[in-house]
C-alpha cells in the first residue's frame, strides 16, 4: 500500500453540542438568502417563490444525501471524501477541485456581498450612493470601484485573522445564528401581517413571468441559497456521538433554510416590484425590511448590518474550509502534504489560508471588471456546487452497493429491496431523483451561464494539470486509486467519534462476511 | 422525521424548545396567510405557501403534542 505522508497530524476536538452543530451549519447556510434573494429576482421575476422551491426541494434531496453519508462517515472531508470512497482517487479529486472552487468564490462573494450590506449605510454617513463610485477602465465600464477596495480589505482582515489563529467562538457563533434567527423570523411574521399584498404577489405571477431561459438561470443561480452542507460533515467530524445528533440537527437545518428562502422570495413579492430586489441586489434583505410598515426604519438597518455580520463569518467558512479540505485530499495522496504545512509561530495552516485567499482575490478583482460582481460570482458558485452534488449522489448510490457494511444510523427514504451479489441491497429510489434533478441544474448551469461554464470547467482542468503532475511524481496512478484500507479507517472514525454501538455493528457485519467468503471458498 | 431526543425523553433541549416555538409560529403565520389570500382572491401560490405553513406547523406540533402526553403517561 502507498504509505502518504502529511506535515502535521491535526486533531479536531469532539465538543460540538447539538445546539452548536445545529448553529454552525445555520451561520454557514442561513446566509446565503442574504446573496440569492437579489440575484434570483432579477432572472426569475414575478416566478422567484417557484424557482426557490423547485431549488429547494432539490437542496432537500441533497441535504438527506448528506445526512446519510455524514453520519455513515463523520469525517469533516465531506463530499470529496464521500465520492474518493464510493468512485475512488479521480472523482475524490474532481469532487475537491469543485469544492475548493466554491470555497474560495465563497470567500469572495461572500465578502462581496457583506461589503454590499454595509454600503446600504454610505447614503447616511457621506449622503452618496455606493453607484455613484464607479469609473471606467479601457473597456471595462461601470466598475465599482469603491466596492472592490472595501471588499479587498474584508478578504485581508481575514486571512490576518486566519493565520494569527484567532479562533472564532462557538458562543458568539451561537449568538449570532439566534440574532439571525429571531431577525429573519420576526421580519417574516411582520411582514406577512403587515406589508404582504396577496394580490401583488398574483399580479407579479402574470404579468411578469420570466422567459424559459430567464427561468432556467434564475433556478440555476436559487441552487447557491442553499449551498454549504459541507458544514454537516464538518460538525459531523467535531461532534461526540454524531449518529445520534447528526440526523436531528441536519433535518431542522435543512427545512429552516428552505422555509427562510420560500418564505422570503414569496414576502418580497408581496411587498415590492421583483425590480427593486434586482437594484438593490447588494441588499435585498435590508430593502425588503425597510419596507415593512411599523418596523422598517429601525429593521432595515438593523438587517443590514446584521447581513454584513453573518456574510462576513459565511466569508470566513471558505477560508477555514479550503484548510479542511487540503488536509483531507493530502492525507489520501490527492495532492502534496506542502499545502498543510504550518505557520512556525502561529501554528496555522498559512499556505493553504493564503493561497486560496489570493485566488478569491483574484476572482473579487476580475468579476467587479463585469457589469455585475455578484452574479459573475454567483456565476461560478453555482457550477461548482451542482459538480460536487451531482459526484456525491453517484457515490451515495454506488457506496450502498460497495459498502453495505457501514451502518448507517439514518438512511434517505424511498428505498427499494434488490438483490446484488447474493445479498438485499437498500436501492435509494430518492438518491436518484435528487440525482438527476441536481444533474439538471448543473445543465443548466452549463447551458446559460456564460462564465461559469468557461471558468468552471478550466478551473477544473488547471487542477487536473496540477493533480497529474503530483500523481506522477509521487508515482501515483492518475485515473486509478491508491490501495486504501477502508475498513482500518472506518474503524479508527467510529471510535474516535466514541460511536461504539455502531463501531460493534461494523466489526460484526464484517465478521459474518469473511466468514461466507470462508464458506463459499 | 424525529423532532425530539429520543435518548433522553425526559428533558427537552435548546432545539427541542426552538422547534416547538417556531412550530406554533408556523401554524400562525400559515393561517395568517391563507385568510389573507381568502379576502385578496383565488390565486394557487398563495393558497400552497400559506397551506404549506399551516399543515408542517400542525405536522410538528402532533408531534409535540405527542411527545407531551407520553410523558405525562
Amino acid at each position: 500500500m502507498a504509505q502518504v505522508q502529511t506535515t502535521e497530524k491535526l486533531e479536531l476536538r469532539r465538543d460540538v453540542s447539538v445546539w452548536g452543530s445545529y448553529m454552525w451549519g445555520f451561520a454557514d447556510v442561513g446566509a446565503d438568502t442574504y446573496v440569492a434573494l437579489g440575484l434570483v429576482m432579477a432572472y426569475a421575476q414575478g416566478a422567484a417563490s417557484l424557482v426557490f422551491a423547485l431549488a429547494g426541494i432539490i437542496y432537500i434531496m441533497i441535504g438527506l444525501a448528506y445526512t446519510e453519508l455524514a453520519s455513515a462517515y463523520p469525517v469533516a472531508g465531506g463530499g470529496p471524501y464521500f465520492t474518493l470512497r464510493g468512485l475512488g482517487d479521480f472523482w475524490g479529486f474532481v469532487g475537491g477541485a469543485a469544492l475548493l472552487l466554491d470555497y474560495t468564490i465563497d470567500i469572495a462573494l461572500f465578502a462581496t456581498a457583506s461589503a454590499g450590506y454595509l454600503n446600504f449605510f454610505m447614503p447616511y454617513i457621506i449622503g452618496r450612493d455606493i453607484g455613484s463610485f464607479v469609473l471606467s477602465i479601457g473597456p471595462f465600464h461601470q466598475v465599482h470601484y469603491f466596492w472592490c477596495i472595501e471588499t479587498l480589505i474584508l478578504i485581508s482582515i481575514l486571512i490576518w485573522v486566519n493565520i494569527r489563529g484567532v479562533k472564532e467562538s462557538s458562543f458568539l457563533n451561537e449568538f449570532i445564528g439566534v440574532l439571525v434567527i429571531i431577525t429573519e423570523s420576526a421580519l417574516v411574521i411582520m411582514g406577512f401581517l403587515f406589508a404582504w399584498k396577496p394580490e401583488f404577489l398574483a399580479h407579479q405571477w402574470k404579468t411578469q413571468f420570466p422567459t424559459f431561459h430567464n427561468f432556467m438561470y434564475g433556478s440555476s443561480l436559487a441552487i447557491i441559497s442553499f449551498v454549504g452542507l459541507e458544514s454537516i460533515s464538518q460538525a459531523a467530524q467535531e461532534t461526540r456521538r454524531p449518529a445520534t445528533i447528526i440526523p436531528r440537527t441536519s433535518l431542522t437545518l435543512i427545512f429552516t433554510v428552505f422555509i427562510f428562502a420560500v418564505a422570503f422570495s414569496t414576502l418580497g413579492l408581496g411587498v415590492l416590484p421583483w425590480q427593486e430586489f434586482a437594484k438593490h441586489m447588494d441588499n435585498p434583505i435590508a430593502i425588503l425590511a425597510k419596507a415593512i410598515p411599523l418596523i422598517g426604519f429601525m429593521a432595515g438597518p438593523f438587517a443590514a448590518g446584521l447581513g454584513a455580520l453573518i456574510l462576513f463569518i459565511s466569508s470566513n467558512t471558505g477560508v477555514m474550509g479550503a484548510s479542511r479540505l487540503t488536509y483531507s485530499l493530502s492525507k489520501f495522496g490527492i495532492i502534496s502534504p506542502w499545502f498543510n504545512a504550518v505557520h512556525p509561530k502561529f501554528r496555522t495552516p498559512a499556505r493553504t489560508i493564503i493561497i486560496f485567499s489570493m485566488i478569491g482575490i483574484v476572482e473579487t478583482v476580475l468579476s467587479f471588471l463585469t457589469p455585475s460582481a455578484i452574479d459573475t460570482l454567483g456565476n461560478m458558485y453555482a457550477f461548482g456546487a451542482t459538480l460536487g452534488y451531482t459526484l456525491v449522489f453517484i457515490a451515495l448510490i454506488k457506496l450502498r452497493f460497495s459498502d453495505p457494511y457501514t451502518p448507517r444510523p439514518y438512511k434517505m427514504p424511498l428505498n427499494i429491496k434488490i438483490g446484488y451479489k447474493g445479498r438485499k441491497v437498500d436501492f435509494p429510489l430518492l438518491g436518484v431523483i435528487g440525482m438527476l434533478g441536481v444533474a439538471t441544474i448543473l445543465f443548466m448551469v452549463v447551458l446559460t451561464h456564460t462564465i461559469g461554464r468557461i471558468a468552471g470547467p478550466a478551473w477544473i482542468l488547471l487542477c487536473f494539470i496540477y493533480y497529474a503532475w503530483y500523481r506522477k511524481k509521487e508515482g501515483y496512478p492518475i485515473f486509478k486509486s491508491i490501495k486504501h484500507n477502508w475498513e482500518k479507517e472506518q474503524i479508527e472514525v467510529l471510535t474516535s467519534a466514541e460511536e461504539y454501538d455502531l463501531l460493534e455493528q461494523y466489526k460484526n457485519a464484517l465478521a459474518e462476511r469473511d466468514k461466507k467468503r470462508v464458506q463459499i471458498k | 422525521m424525529r423532532i425530539f431526543s429520543m435518548n433522553s425523553p425526559k428533558n427537552l433541549t435548546r432545539l427541542d424548545y426552538y422547534q416547538i416555538i417556531t412550530s406554533i409560529l408556523m401554524t400562525f403565520l400559515g393561517g395568517i396567510i391563507l385568510l389573507k389570500a381568502l379576502f385578496s382572491g383565488i390565486f394557487i401560490l398563495t393558497f400552497l405557501v400559506g397551506g404549506g405553513f399551516l399543515g408542517l406547523g400542525i405536522y410538528r406540533l402532533s408531534f409535540i403534542y405527542r411527545f407531551l402526553k407520553g410523558r405525562k403517561n
